[in-house]
């Protein structure tokens, strides 16, 4: 009953859109039925998800994508976060996330009303896409007979709290990079582009942004706590993928405020919400049609990868055409002084879109290359790190620098200098504390160094804090706009962010070892005794959890306790690493290999210092897109 | 007003300065660090550099890890063809007998040294590279 109904309700839904597209189409003139339209695809979407859901929380098993993918013994939370831990199912969530912006798009736009229908026309045409894939090659309720009295269980890497937020997330990010797309689509075709459209536009912009920051954040820091490496970035195709979105909905988010401020750049940031928009598609599928080899992937299915690609091309085809059959009507040609935040934007976006060129290459040409040759091949990590690192790190001293140039400024110099030298001296001082990296490492503490000081002193200025007057300087915090806030939030996040990443990964350190109950192991100045294995049986798992006592230079840390879980239904384990994290630096043991006869355990132990700027910065910078989506006044949807 | 033209004339050359180091960078470091997946049966048929670093995939053959402390010592078969694989320190969970892996690292004589054992699986528990080389043995029984 259950897979029927939803079943029924996908079809509905994909009426609906089918309806939304061909019926402004045949009728002439300005209709509100499409707004009624969309209305009527997000009920029926969000009820075949609400109707999967339920599927998981009462174990029908007679669903097929249930079977495979729970357990009765299987937490409620879980249970519910289950329906979009398989491919069906995520493309599910993804398709009702755009049904949910599309109805925050049609009642809070302030476009006029013949706009936002047509807008949404062509947001159906996307939708329809997608519920069709569902219904045709993807449908979450398909039978399996006879009923299975038990489920096979869900991969136990992916039972995890991170499961409930990071895939939402992201897919939201992913969507709402969908109106931009088509807002300027609409523009192209109507062949006027308005200034307001672009400040219009600007919400949804930030909100692509920092929804993409917060999901891949909230991805990394899942990474670091599951998979038991101790790493919290690896390069794999698949976090690259949502990497390439992330990058151009930074340089839009850029070069859409010289559209509205300016009027310049109008044809670049059109063409970079297509690209954006496209780039968060091939981020959805790569990951799920099984193109990709990750821990994210899903079994593959043939007649998937031709749709999507079938799809892909289509959206792709559709918009790149209009784009470049309409694209010389707009934009103004102004003067751009080479020293002003203007050229800063312009040079923002050459390093953001050489940023995904480099990505873009090292994600999609082992797949090109699979296809033509048959071979596999993958691009190593050293790939980026000799590519990726050194292009950001001159995108952080342009930033530095640009982010904080002034018209009327006589002491240029002066401040350049000081802030250069500020950075230097910050890096001797480290490289003394930590001496013996690569000179990559430090240029990259210099980098984001230079960044924050600049950032940090720019904001001292502003408020004549030299003046050391308090209510002169509360006044004129005040007195700040909130767009050059929340520009001051998100810089100084991605420096913290930048600071973070190179200590964490430069100054690891890291032993493997076995352990008895009695015996230590050292790392550096930390030592860690297993104190003793216990058996804990839990939920749906049996877990040895490990007690380890952990001394730094002879004072007490604590006892750590990681797990080696053993999953029965799975027949599978995870491993669930203990951290203690100082601001100074985080503590990280993970185990494996519990072996019964001689009551061992195989661990890892991880100093990785200052590994909590990574995730202080990546909260500062996806609060500065929040606070500037939120409280930023000229904006409206 | 049309864009001064001594400006653009410098844009253009900021750009060139800013674009060739980086796509110098891109080029001179992709060709490097590309690296291709052999089967067991690859492996025996094919001459491969002990240079270069690779992957190679299969099955965990049963009964065939031994450990001592650290070291780690098991045969990759795509059912046809085996290689010995030895490799240093602590294996991701999903790592068992008779399952599916990729590791990375180089072929010395006969047997090859590993650096990283890859645990990156879908679903099944299967690496997609593993079961396309076994299904191209024709050992394929799901």
């Amino acid at each position: 009953m259950l897979p029927f109904i939803g079943n029924l309700s996908l079809i509905i839904a994909l009426i609906f859109a089918a309806s939304a597209i061909i019926i402004p189409l045949i009728s002439q003139g300005p209709t509100r039925f499409v707004g009624n339209a969309v209305i009527g695809q997000f009920i029926f979407s969000a009820g075949s998800l609400g109707i999967l859901i339920y599927g998981y929380i009462i174990s029908d098993f007679c669903i097929s994508n249930v079977y495979h993918n729970s357990h009765i013994s299987k937490p409620l939370i879980y249970k519910i976060a289950g329906a979009w831990a398989n491919h069906e199912g995520s493309i599910l969530l993804w398709v009702n996330l755009l049904a949910m912006i599309n109805i925050i798009f049609l009642i809070f736009s302030k476009l006029d009303i013949y706009s936002r229908m047509k807008i949404l026309q062509l947001q159906s045409l996307i939708f329809a896409g997608i519920i069709g894939f569902i219904i045709f090659v993807s449908n979450p309720f398909n039978l399996i007979e006879p009923t299975p009295i038990s489920g096979k269980g869900l991969n136990p890497l992916l039972q995890d709290i991170g499961l409930a937020m990071h895939p939402p997330a992201l897919y939201l990010g992913y969507v709402c990079s969908s109106v931009p797309f088509a807002t300027f689509l609409w523009s192209l075709i109507k062949k006027e582009f308005p200034q307001t459209l672009a400040i219009h536009m600007h919400s949804w912009i930030l909100a692509t942004w920092s929804f993409l920051t917060i999901g891949i954040g909230l991805g990394s820091s899942w990474a670091y706590r599951e998979l038991g490496w101790g790493g919290f970035w690896f390069w794999d195709p698949v976090e690259n993928s949502s990497l390439m979105p992330w990058l151009l909905a930074t340089a839009l988010v850029h070069s859409n405020l010289l559209v509205i401020k300016r009027g310049i750049l109008v044809n670049w940031t059109i063409l970079l919400a297509i690209f954006t928009f496209l780039a968060s598609l091939l981020g959805t599928f790569l990951v799920r049609s099984g193109i990709l080899i990750s821990v994210h992937s899903f079994a593959n299915d043939p007649k998937r990868g031709v749709y999507i690609l079938c799809y892909f091309t289509i959206i792709a085809i559709i918009s790149l055409g209009i784009f470049a059959l309409r694209s010389g009507n707009f934009g103004t040609r102004k003067q751009l002084s080479l020293l002003s935040q203007e050229a800063g934007i312009f040079f923002n976006n050459l390093y953001l879109f050489t940023l995904f060129i480099t990505i873009c290459l090292g994600t999609i040409y082992p797949i090109l290359y699979q296809y033509i040759s048959g071979n596999s091949i993958s691009v190593g990590e050293g790939y980026y790190v000799k590519t990726f690192i050194p292009i950001t790190l001159g995108l952080l001293i342009f930033c530095g620098f640009f982010s904080t140039i002034r018209h009327k400024n006589n002491n240029f110099t002066i401040k350049y200098l000081f802030i250069t030298s500020f950075s230097l001296v910050f890096v001797m001082a480290i490289s003394y504390q930590y001496p013996k990296a690569s000179i990559i490492s430090y240029l990259a503490l210099f980098a984001g160094m230079f960044l924050l000081s600049a950032m940090v002193l720019d904001y001292f200025a502003k408020i004549e804090i030299h003046k050391c007057d308090m209510t002169l300087t509360l006044d004129k915090v005040k007195g700040l706009s909130r767009s050059y806030n929340a520009m001051m939030i998100s810089h100084i996040g991605l420096a913290i962010l930048a600071i973070g990443i190179t200590m964490a990964s430069t100054w690891d350190h890291e032993i493997d070892g076995e352990l008895k109950e009695g015996t230590t192991l050292k790392l550096a100045n930390y030592t860690a005794q297993l104190k003793g294995l216990e058996l804990k049986k839990i939920h749906n798992y049996v877990a040895v959890v490990a007690d380890l006592y952990v001394e730094k230079s002879g004072n007490e840390i604590g006892h750590l306790k990681p797990e080696q879980r053993f999953y029965n239904v799975e027949k599978s384990q995870t491993s669930e690493s203990a951290i203690h994290s100082v601001f100074l630096e985080d503590f990280y043991i993970s185990m494996s290999e519990f072996s019964p006869s001689n009551n061992s355990i195989l661990v890892r132990l991880f100093i990785r210092p200052f590994m909590s700027l990574i995730w202080i910065g990546a909260v500062i910078l996806s609060f500065g897109g929040l606070y500037s989506l939120l409280f930023v006044p000229r904006r409206s949807l | 007003m049309p864009l001064n033209k001594k400006l653009r004339l410098n844009f253009i050359i900021l750009f060139l300065c800013f674009f060739s180091p980086a796509i110098w960078l891109i080029l001179d470091n992709f060709s490097d660090n590309i690296v291709f997946f052999y089967s067991p049966t690859d492996i025996k048929m094919q001459k491969i550099s002990q240079a270069k670093i690779i992957r190679i995939g299969g099955l965990v053959k049963e009964g065939s890890i031994k450990r001592s402390n650290l070291d780690l010592e098991f045969i990759v078969t795509d059912l046809s063809n085996d290689v010995k694989v030895k490799y240093n320190g602590i294996a991701p969970t999903l790592f068992r007998e008779g399952q599916g892996a990729v590791v990375k690292g180089k072929l010395s004589a006969n047997e090859f040294i590993a650096s990283e054992i890859l645990a990156k699986h879908d679903e099944n528990y299967m690496p997609k590279e593993v079961a396309d080389s076994i299904k191209k043995q024709g050992q394929w029984r799901p």
